[in-house]
């Protein structure tokens, strides 16, 4: 029973800790239950298709996908363009969507390429390319818009001709899907058109899973050169899948931006790849598994504590600011927590693993292996894990 | 790749192609001016009821005197516009316009649909030049606008030229 106990803590060590937390936060900051209730729904269906797109990447051995801010610039260009061409409402979402999609794809090949030449790397390659991206976006942006590439709508451009304005109205798309299918229940308005968005998601992963393509992820995710030995082509595998997130991502950027209705058009991009992965791993997910339940549980805390934070903050310390600093502490932190915490739990299970291993081989009457415990010794790794090629775990459960 | 996937990628590009196209048009956002000033078509005068109830695409309708405007933001490409005059004994009338998608701004005459001009003469591109020139040439505008600086004991007359003044773009 107590082993029970310390293994279910080991397992959802970061769940835990951030339901205390919230469940700690929440009457400091003394926001009302039903504006927390509303503020989550809403958040919901904005945010979790965008947690749903790092799946496959995980599942492909590849780590946490920070190269998921290529496919939101896409999304947010597709947006860009049917609001200058003056296309609105849900057929402006759609087409905005449709437009991103050559562009991630070329983008998520481009970061697929390059993470295949820095195996093991995975993750702080799509750090550092998403940063190099960023130049050329607001290279974009900044100069060519508007110049090079022709917009007749004059409210989209800064003063001299050319260049975009740093915050740009999304009037004629704004809440386009939330208000689609407008249902209100005990005074609380529920996006249902996003929340069937993201279902739609999660079944493409579910189903996608299924698929050789998704097989072959799964044992590209948990040996390479097995897999490569097994006549899987590896690196066109795990370009797949980086694709496939990136295509996920643009249009989950798109969800996320009619949502709020602007698009700034410096950093809307930026924090996205940030928050979604925090919200990831505070959902109970590694670099090396990740679930749906994950990223829904996820989104709920991430943007629970997200909410209640400042407030609690300002309450506990007497500034908002301070408690602004404070959101953005706990944003940032919990990515690094996680991912202490994840190579924690690692190391223990190794040790538990290895101590069960001693107990067997001490002799009869010892305790069995409990099935699908990590880490046979010099067999286990993350995709980050130093000098180690063609050997990890992965799965998206 | 083969043959086979080469078919069904290059269908499905097609499809989505078509897809866009659609999009855009029903999708594209169109002003529309409704104007009820004195239309002119082939030497023959077409002029708008005292006052009457305008619904397009059937929503909350607006009343419009003589020689007025107001603008409508619309989507997609055909809309159904409603006349119901109040002044007299003409039925409602309701026609359908289809708005070109080149065509950003359109200038609806509601005369000459009332009164069955042709179709091409329903509606025609909005140029600010153009027409600040042809309000100020205008003998039912130059007409009205007297009316709104002399007393007069009608009030239709003082609540349409009032109603100019504010929904004037």
């Amino acid at each position: 029973m107590k082993s029970r106990i310390r293994r279910f803590f080991i397992e959802n060590a970061v769940v835990v800790l951030f339901v205390v937390l919230i469940v700690a936060a929440i009457p400091v900051s003394r926001l009302p239950a039903s504006f927390l209730l509303q503020e989550i729904l809403s958040r919901l269906g904005r945010n979790t298709f965008l947690v749903v797109a790092l799946l496959l990447p995980i599942m492909a051995g590849m780590g946490l996908n920070f190269g998921m801010v290529l496919g939101a610039m896409a999304g947010q260009i597709g947006l860009i363009l049917v609001t200058d061409w003056g296309v609105a409402g849900v057929p402006g979402v759609f087409l905005a969507m449709i437009l991103s999609l050559p562009l991630s794809v070329l983008l998520g090949t481009l970061c697929g390429w390059i993470m295949n030449q820095a195996k093991g790397r995975e993750m702080v390659t799509g750090f550092i390319l998403s940063f190099f991206t960023n130049g050329l976006y607001m290279l974009v942006a900044l100069y060519a818009m508007g110049s090079i590439i022709p917009l007749k709508n004059a409210e989209l451009l800064l003063s001299r001709g050319y260049g975009l304005r740093n915050v740009i109205g999304l009037d004629g798309v704004r809440q386009a899907l939330d208000n689609l299918i407008p249902l209100k229940l005990a005074g609380l308005k529920i996006p249902v058109f996003n929340y069937l968005l993201v279902a739609a998601a999660c079944a493409f992963v579910v189903w996608f899973r299924k698929t050789k393509l998704g097989h072959d992820m799964r044992a590209v995710g948990q040996d390479r050169a097995v897999s490569d030995s097994s006549g899987i082509p590896v690196e066109r595998t795990r370009v797949l899948a980086i694709i496939i997130s990136t295509v996920l991502a643009g249009i989950g950027q798109i969800i996320f931006l009619q949502n709020l209705g602007t698009i700034n058009t410096t950093s809307s991009h930026e924090q996205i790849g940030m928050f979604s992965i925090a919200a990831l791993l505070i959902g109970g997910a590694s670099v090396t598994k990740a679930s749906i339940p994950n990223a829904i549980v996820g989104v709920i805390l991430f943007h629970l504590l997200f909410l209640v934070s400042p407030m609690a903050g300002k309450n506990l310390i007497g500034s908002g600011m301070l408690g602004e600093y404070f959101r953005q502490f706990v944003s940032y932190g919990v990515i690094a927590l996680a991912l202490v915490l994840y190579e924690w739990k690692r190391v223990t299970q190794e040790k538990d693993a290895r101590e069960l291993l001693m107990g067997d081989a001490a002799g009869p009457g010892s305790r069995a292996l409990p099935a699908g415990s990590a880490g046979t010794p010099g067999s286990s790794g993350t995709p980050e894990s130093s000098g180690r090629t063609g050997s990890g775990k992965g799965g998206a459960a | 790749m083969t043959k086979r996937s080469l078919i069904q990628r290059s269908l499905a590009i097609l499809a989505l192609i078509l897809v866009s196209v659609y999009l855009y048009m029903a999708g594209k956002s169109h002003t529309l001016i409704l104007d009820t000033r004195m239309a002119t078509v082939n030497g023959v005068e077409y002029k708008a009821p005292d006052s009457m109830d305008v619904k397009v695409n059937g929503a909350a309708p607006e009343t419009m005197g003589r020689a007025e405007r107001i603008m409508v933001t619309v989507q997609g490409a055909r809309h159904s516009i409603s006349m119901e005059p109040l002044s007299g004994t003409p039925e409602p009338v309701t026609r359908t316009i289809r708005v070109p998608v080149s065509m950003d701004m359109v200038i609806v005459s509601l005369p000459a649909m009332l009164k069955n001009a042709p179709e091409s003469a329903w509606i025609r591109p909005f140029d600010a030049e153009a027409d600040t020139v042809a309000a100020e040439v205008d003998p039912e505008d130059t007409g009205e606008k007297n009316q709104f600086f002399m007393s007069s004991d009608d009030p239709a007359t003082d609540s349409a030229a009032s109603g100019e003044a504010e929904k004037q773009p």
